[in-house]
């Protein structure tokens, strides 16, 4: 999450579900939550039955907006303009919490004076292209490298007043101009929101999938630090992700730029190991030796830098992010092979010419799955004839949930385990099962290889048989992950344990992230004790949360300055004299530091220990540092030299600014600057086309419905689910309808510059003509988990969507792009 | 590791499914004694637990089990989140095991082909070993010139690999662990987009 992290030290939904009840006002802007998390509805309904205001913010009034208190409508891909209008609100009125500011943000922080911001376009910009030159978006530093702090929160050089700066012109006035929501309504919002503490913030898709979809849940974090929110029972940023194990599979970094446990990956700028530790700072290094330690066993030796050089280096000057990349790549015939798992791309990417184009290109396709999907039979799509694709594809049966004993790792960070209950059919097997046995065949063909290249998987620690029976045991993996103290061969308990140990004598494949799921105590992803103590949510004893089974993220902000709730009735820790005691565990702080103290008083794990208003470039750096000349390769002194924790920035701007969405009908309102400047270029110029409000004058957004799941490569096989929603639809105003002259069921024709799609018309209130910038503006909404395989079919809308992507993610921005609407099929 | 045949294979990976199947069920399995006078068709079934595998909210499941056969899920009436509730996806998720759509048997799409064809677990596995060797030999990058520098990088280029947010975390992290093992950089998955 690369929004979060940078904001506050790691990046992952706060709070919990359980927690929401617990807010005095619920901000839903880009989630859908009764539709898309009903039983997470079930919290903010309770949250609303204790008195609790609901807030939502959609382009659409949906199934959320029908039982909120307040509902606005947004101009899709625009949440900043009226987010920068609630920061400067709490700015005019004083509204922020200024003792939580300046004990735990960087607030009083003073700016490099050379950083400045002109016209949408910050200090370091490169006309000619490429990454902003970062060095102006950094602190004034005294000679210990600390940060210089301002006397009071009026220095004009401080993070502070340059973020009032940022959002000085963002009045009601203007967030209407640009977003559409009525003034009345923005200004509803920011005193609903800003008056009721404390207040959680919802968001998921709706706000990532967007060129700007970093800095608008940066917004969600500025407003929320502002507030004294962050770390308090109710307050926080949920961020409700998607699928089953999405948070899982993103801590086990099934992604280009990290490693399991979210450690940074290796990149050849970084040659050596001495390199990494210096540029990822020492506390994550620790984290990579221990998970090469994992991997590489007794093999991970300081000799051969812990196996550093078997782990792939990935181009520091290709984007970090992969997704468009791949299948630009596929297309530009850059892949023999492919493994898919359980994804279904062929549904789920904008521009979905790319991807049947790309996949043809291939020699083999590996795809796993439990139902064939779009992605497997990409060679039945209905624009190609099967005889021109010379792609050979294996198609392996998985066993689904029930059928696998392992964990997933709910959105709010819980580590939920499962027995097998059911047999698979047939000869399908999980996924597991199927690397582990294809990994072993690889080792096999490596086996007399003495080509050092091949060490990368002839040492790969791969031995995860239980004893009494073959086979792989996944409670094997899970304790790899977990970690061991190397000495003793005992499971970890704690992720703190790697911090304070030697490098090399500790293994966790997660570094440390999920240590304490399972101890020499037993394993507590199946824990099924619901008791709740405090009565406030927190479950402590219901599986395991990650970090340490802490609930609530950096829930020593949740105390003052004394180490006492701040909220008697939402008390999470405190501090007993000797020790933090509480009802949930102390996050980052030392346990037994006092709340006058440096450790004792850290809310945050950001390279500063504070919560980012502004993301500076930062390194924290060693407290004295010895002056000593270095081994090459490796040198254990480099963890008496090197940074401890070191903050990269964000890619397009130490703070957010209303750009307008890559394809838009108006001009940007606010600057010359008119989309995100630092957008990757795109590859495939005949196949990834823009177009002008001019030819599109309409808004299209794209969504999810209860009953079809994301592409619908399960539910469209799902009779019971098909026959509460059967088919697609596109939702249109009734403006918009009159003048077409189209009625509900017509068929209507929407296109974009990438092509057209047929889809039926669903006239509705649900969506209202926007005013925005003096026009009319539509906006259609098409849910787009729809294809041509499984017992429903229907025309993939993302066929028409747009594969330009935020900078810092790769998420594409399919929430908002220009389209035109026509009567009738194609 | 002895090659294995195909009939051992799936011998052996039937059986540590199976085995953890019945361990786990008797840990769970309680005898259903409600109802006697008008049994349900959930009577005498063995109950055992599991976790929803649509959105992320992970609701408890009680999951019915009679025989080999899935016979009803309804909310975990202890979870804390979801307290016996599901939504209409959760509720179908015995049709998700019980579908006579699933796949079943590995299959093959040959080159040019318009259908899928059987083919064994070990002549799969078989074939994408080698092709894995194949193209990781061929498309290998050992090391990339920086500025004049010689960086030793290990780079499988040829291969890509997506997935998976759908899978456990046992599963996510080997899928990881394998695809960096082997070299590939081009690796993410619906967590991206």
């Amino acid at each position: 999450m690369a929004s979060l992290a940078p904001s506050f030290g790691s990046g992952a939904m706060t709070n919990s579900f359980t927690d929401m009840k617990n807010a005095n006002v619920i901000l839903i802007g880009g989630n859908n939550t009764a539709e898309c998390h009903p039983l997470a509805m079930r919290w903010v309904l309770e949250a609303q039955k204790r008195g609790a205001k609901l807030i939502v913010v959609d382009p659409r009034f949906n199934r959320t907006a029908k039982v909120a208190d307040i509902y606005a409508p947004v101009r899709p891909g625009t949440d900043i303009g009226y987010l920068g209008a609630i920061v400067k609100y709490i700015f005019d009125n004083k509204f922020y919490d200024e003792e939580y500011i300046k004990a735990h943000t960087n607030a009083l922080y003073k700016v490099n004076p050379t950083f400045a911001f002109n016209d949408g376009l910050f200090s370091g910009y490169n006309p000619q292209g490429g990454p902003y030159k970062k060095d102006s978006w950094t602190y004034q530093l005294g000679l210990d490298g600390l940060p210089l702090k301002a006397d009071a929160l009026t220095d004009p050089d401080c993070v502070l007043m340059k973020l009032k700066e940022q959002f000085k012109d963002y009045t009601f006035e203007k967030a209407y101009e640009i977003t559409g929501m009525p003034v009345d309504k923005v200004k509803l919002v920011a005193e609903t929101f800003v008056k009721n503490r404390p207040g959680t913030i919802l968001y998921a898709l709706g706000m990532t999938q967007k060129s700007v979809g970093v800095q608008g849940i940066r917004m969600y974090a500025i407003i929320q630090l502002l507030l004294g929110n962050m770390g308090m029972a109710g307050g926080g940023i949920n961020a409700n992700r998607g699928e089953p194990n999405v948070q899982g599979s993103t801590d086990m970094a099934a992604l280009a730029h990290i490693l399991p446990g979210y450690m940074p990956m290796p990149s050849d700028a970084l040659p050596t190991l001495n390199d990494y530790v210096k540029a990822v700072g020492t506390a994550k290094a620790k984290k990579t030796i221990a998970l090469l330690k994992a991997w590489y066993g007794d093999k991970a030796t300081p000799e051969n830098e812990f196996g550093y050089h078997h782990i792939p280096k990935r181009s520091a000057k290709e984007s970090a992010a992969k997704y468009v990349p791949i299948f630009e790549k596929l297309n530009q015939k850059a892949f023999e092979m492919g493994f898919i798992f359980a994804q279904n791309p062929a549904v789920s990417t904008p521009n979905l010419d790319m991807v049947w184009r790309g996949l043809s290109n291939l020699d083999l396709l590996v795809v796993a799955e439990i139902f064939e999907t779009e992605t497997a039979s990409f060679w039945q799509h209905p624009d190609v004839n099967p005889k021109d694709i010379q792609t050979e594809v294996i198609l392996l049966p998985a066993a689904m949930a029930f059928e696998k004993a392992g964990t997933m790792t709910n959105s709010a960070r819980w580590v939920q385990g499962k027995p097998a209950a059911v047999p698979a059919p047939g000869e399908a097997i999980p996924d597991g099962d199927m690397i582990y046995e294809i990994m072993n065949r690889v080792k096999e063909l490596y086996a007399n290889s003495s080509d050092p290249k091949d060490k990368a998987i002839l040492d790969l620690t791969w031995h995860y048989e239980a004893p009494g029976h073959e086979g792989i045991d996944m409670e094997m993996v899970l304790k790899e992950m977990n970690g061991y103290d190397l000495a003793t061969g005992k499971l970890l308990d704690t992720g703190s344990q790697i911090a304070k140990a030697e490098p090399g004598t500790v293994s966790s494949g997660l570094g440390g992230l999920y240590t304490g799921v399972i101890t020499e105590e037993g394993n507590h992803s199946l824990r099924h004790d619901n008791s709740d103590p405090s009565s406030l949510g927190i479950h402590p004893k219901w599986t395991f949360a990650w970090p340490n089974n802490t609930r609530v993220l950096w829930n020593r902000g949740s105390v003052d300055k004394n180490g006492q709730p701040r909220d008697k009735d939402r008390a999470l820790v405190w501090w007993n004299g000797t020790s933090w005691v509480g009802n949930d565990i102390l996050d980052v702080a030392a346990k037994d530091k006092g709340p006058d103290t440096p450790e004792g008083s850290k809310v945050f794990s950001t390279g500063e220990g504070k919560g980012a208003l502004f993301r500076a470039v930062y390194k924290q750096p060693q407290k004295d540092a010895p002056e000593l000349t270095l081994n090459p390769g490796y040198d254990p002194n480099i963890f008496k030299v090197a940074p401890v924790i070191t903050e990269p920035g964000i890619a397009d701007g130490p703070m957010p600014a209303h750009y307008e969405p890559i394809e838009s009908p108006v001009q940007n309102p606010m600057f010359k600057q008119q989309s995100n400047p630092m957008m990757r270029p795109l590859e495939l110029q005949e196949i990834q086309k823009s177009g002008d409000a001019k030819d599109f004058p309409y808004v299209l957004t794209t969504y999810m419905v209860t009953e079809q799941f994301l592409s619908g490569g399960v539910t469209r096989n799902t009779p019971q689910l098909n026959e509460l929603m059967p088919s697609n639809f596109a939702e249109i105003s009734t403006t918009l309808a009159k003048k077409l002259g189209v009625k509900s069921g017509d068929p209507v024709t929407i296109s974009t510059a990438r092509g057209k799609v047929t889809i039926d018309a669903m006239v509705t209130e649900r969506i209202q003509t926007l005013k925005v910038d003096g026009k009319d503006i539509e906006v259609i909404g098409v849910p787009w988990g729809w294809g041509y395989k499984g017992l429903v079919h229907g025309e993939s809308i993302n066929k028409v969507t747009n594969s330009a992507a935020d900078p810092n993610t790769g998420t594409p921005e399919y929430k908002a792009c220009s389209c035109n609407l026509t009567k009738g099929g194609n | 590791m002895p090659k294995l045949s195909r009939r051992s294979f799936m011998k052996f990976t039937a059986a540590s499914v199976a085995a953890s199947a019945l361990a786990q069920k008797r840990a769970y399995a309680k005898t259903d004694d409600n109802n006697k006078a008008f049994p349900l068709m959930t009577a005498g079934a063995a109950t055992s637990y599991g976790i929803c595998h649509f959105c992320s909210v992970g609701c408890g499941i009680e999951v019915k089990v009679k025989g080999n056969e899935l016979i009803s899920t309804e909310g975990f009436i202890d979870h804390p989140i979801n307290q016996g509730a599901l939504c209409p996806k959760g509720r179908s998720l015995k049709e998700m095991h019980n579908s006579e759509l699933r796949l079943t048997h590995p299959l093959v799409r040959k080159p040019g082909g318009n259908k899928w064809e059987p083919i064994s677990w070990d002549e799969a596995i078989d074939k994408i070993a080698k092709k894995v060797k194949d193209v990781r030999d061929k498309s290998f990058t050992k090391t990339v010139d920086v500025n004049g520098n010689t960086v030793t990088v290990n780079r499988t280029e040829g291969i890509f690999s997506l997935g998976s947010a759908e899978i456990d975390n046992e599963e996510v992290y080997l899928y990881t662990k394998f695809n960096r093992a082997l070299g590939v950089h081009h690796y993410t998955h619906q967590a991206e987009v």
